[in-house]
């Protein structure tokens, strides 16, 4: 078995990937400032920072703060805006190695779809990601991402703006994701990335400020792995189309877990701070373990938790 | 300006303080690079608590050994940690990052202000300069103080308890060296953003050019996380990893920085 090659590709909506392992929104830029430690061809993947309709200077700082095993980041969408990504990063992503899923983030319904209709056309973007769950940016008020309705119907005109694949990332502070998984499957989505960030805080008992500027932040890292793990294998169980599945990976034994509970493809997030190969690495030790196992295709290990009835 | 990622092994170490140390890498790359003012992202341990790297200034190279130094000070876990480490111990460095200080045309001075452990990356500069300088040196009390013996005639201290050197800030000592020195001078400083503050306002009122080497919490380094932002004068923010750690002082609206 050892020498067998093994399938690694992933087919989301219209467009295949070669391989499951894809970086994550806010952890990998624009896809250009880790290329002198990483070789992004090794990735399925690059996904943008979320890009906003208009520039985003983000949130009062402290931004940042690492808690055990995780940090909580209130960045609140900073971000180029839509001109200048159309301006000074698609010309780059003209011979850019790796496939790039732009990740749309609004205040507004209005808004996702202005982004999506002036970046639909261009030939650089695979995919889109619509961030229907940034825990950290307050005005308009509307947490999209908590209410099926809302997703439904915003997924539902997004869907005919483009056929490229719309992948839309839910989020976890919500009592069950599966409801909202069930309405934007309904309403055409393609895939659904989970989880985002977890909202959380930490606490100052010296000057006993929070920690953070915007007072709480999205909590990411290695803490929140058995959250995203629950999350979509509840979601795994009643929804029929792709799941990209990110929280806490930082390890081929880690993307493995997620695979079993129903992922098709992972994303890496945080660790590419800790560790910028960490995807590249990821990628090709899934490719051993599924030699060792004799796996022929990721549709062998997806969702095939074997769970005593 | 390319980075490297390597794995550093540490080959000398030496206390500064009771609660700072000096440690020199090997890391060819790293030291062949860096100039003054730039920095690494350094991880303490490969485990997932303290999960994120730690920005530490270069404080000095010597690409004849292809090593740089850091200066570390006990202040949370991680940093502890790394105050535990020994000689032949192997680092994952991320670096060299940031921006440097820029050379000032027609100056007979340079004035190195340096608060606490804010000193590191002036020594790599002064390793540097082609002109005349000072190392001016403040902290609390003279536990903190040290000197480096290639640069001690050259080192001026301050401190707030008058333990050592002139009693009062470092600003006060920035001043008192102004009125002594004649020509042209510049200033260039590292420490907390209150002094950093302060020193931009003294090197203003001089009519003297002043570039800050700060610092924020970081993620990443390399401009990806967006969480070490400053507050840019112009409005909006500079980050300090990619667009600095060092600013011309006027670009940073630091009435914004220091009262939040």
């Amino acid at each position: 078995m050892g020498n067998r090659t093994v399938d690694t590709r992933i087919q989301i909506g219209n467009v295949i990937f070669h391989s499951p392992v894809m970086v994550a929104s806010g952890t990998f830029g624009y896809g250009f400032e880790y290329q002198d430690v990483v070789d992004v061809s090794q990735l399925g993947a690059v996904i943008t920072k979320s890009i906003t309709q208009e520039p985003r200077a983000g949130n009062h700082p402290p931004r940042i703060v690492e808690t055990a095993a995780g940090m909580l980041n209130s960045i609140g969408l900073a971000n180029i805006g839509l001109q200048r990504f159309v301006e000074e990063m698609l010309p780059r992503y003209d011979n850019y190695p790796t496939r790039i899923i732009v990740n749309i983030a609004g205040s507004t319904p209005e808004e996702y779809l202005t982004v999506l209709e002036a970046l639909a056309p261009y030939p650089q973007i695979a995919a889109f990601e619509m961030n229907f769950s940034c825990p950290n940016v307050k005005e308009g008020g509307i947490c999209f991402g908590v209410d099926a309705k809302l997703s439904f119907n915003l997924t539902q005109a997004l869907r005919n703006i483009t056929s490229k694949p719309l992948i839309i990332k839910l989020t976890p502070n919500i009592t069950s994701p599966v409801e909202v998984a069930l309405a934007v499957q309904e309403a055409g989505a393609d895939a659904v990335s989970m989880i985002n960030t977890l909202v959380g805080m930490a606490v100052d008992i010296h000057t006993w400020k929070p920690r953070l500027g915007n007072v709480t932040g999205g909590l990411s890292g290695p803490a929140i792995k058995p959250i995203a793990l629950a999350q979509i294998w509840q979601v795994y169980q009643e929804v029929s189309i792709p799941i990209i599945g990110m929280g806490g990976i930082s390890s081929v034994h880690d993307a493995i877990e997620f695979f079993l509970v129903g992922a098709s493809a992972v994303q890496i997030g945080t660790a590419n701070f800790v560790h910028p190969p960490t995807a590249m690495e990821i990628t090709s030790g899934l490719t051993r373990y599924m030699q060792e196992k004799g796996l022929a295709s990721l549709q062998d290990i997806i969702g095939k938790l074997k769970v005593e009835a | 300006m390319p980075y490297y990622q390597l794995t550093c092994p540490i080959i000398r170490k030496t206390h500064l303080t009771s609660g700072t140390v000096s440690l020199w890498f090997r890391g060819p790359q790293i030291a062949h690079a860096a100039r003054p003012g730039q920095f690494v992202m350094l991880r303490v341990r490969n485990e997932v608590h303290p999960l994120l790297r730690r920005a530490f200034s270069i404080s000095r190279c010597n690409p004849e050994e292809d090593a740089f130094e850091i200066m570390v000070q006990a202040a949370g876990t991680g940093s502890r940690i790394l105050l535990e480490q020994e000689e032949g111990e192997m680092l994952d460095v991320l670096g060299p990052l940031g921006s440097s200080f820029q050379p000032v045309e027609g100056i007979q001075t340079a004035l190195l202000v340096g608060g606490g452990i804010g000193i590191a990356p002036l020594f790599f500069l002064a390793q540097t300069l082609e002109v005349d300088y000072h190392i001016l040196f403040g902290g609390r009390s003279h536990s903190q103080l040290f000197a480096l013996p290639e640069f001690e005639p050259q080192m001026r201290f301050c401190t707030e308890d008058g333990s050592l050197g002139q009693k009062g800030l470092v600003t006060d000592l920035l001043q008192k060296t102004l009125q002594e020195i004649s020509g042209k001078a510049a200033v260039f400083a590292c420490g907390p953003n209150q002094m950093l503050a302060a020193v931009a306002r003294v090197a203003e009122k001089a009519g003297i050019p002043c570039q800050v080497s700060m610092e924020a919490p970081m993620a990443c380094g390399v401009g990806v996380c967006m969480g070490c932002p400053v507050p840019d004068v112009k409005g909006g923010y500079r980050y300090v990893c990619k667009d600095g750690p060092v600013f011309p002082a006027e670009m940073i609206h630091f009435k914004q920085l220091v009262n939040g």
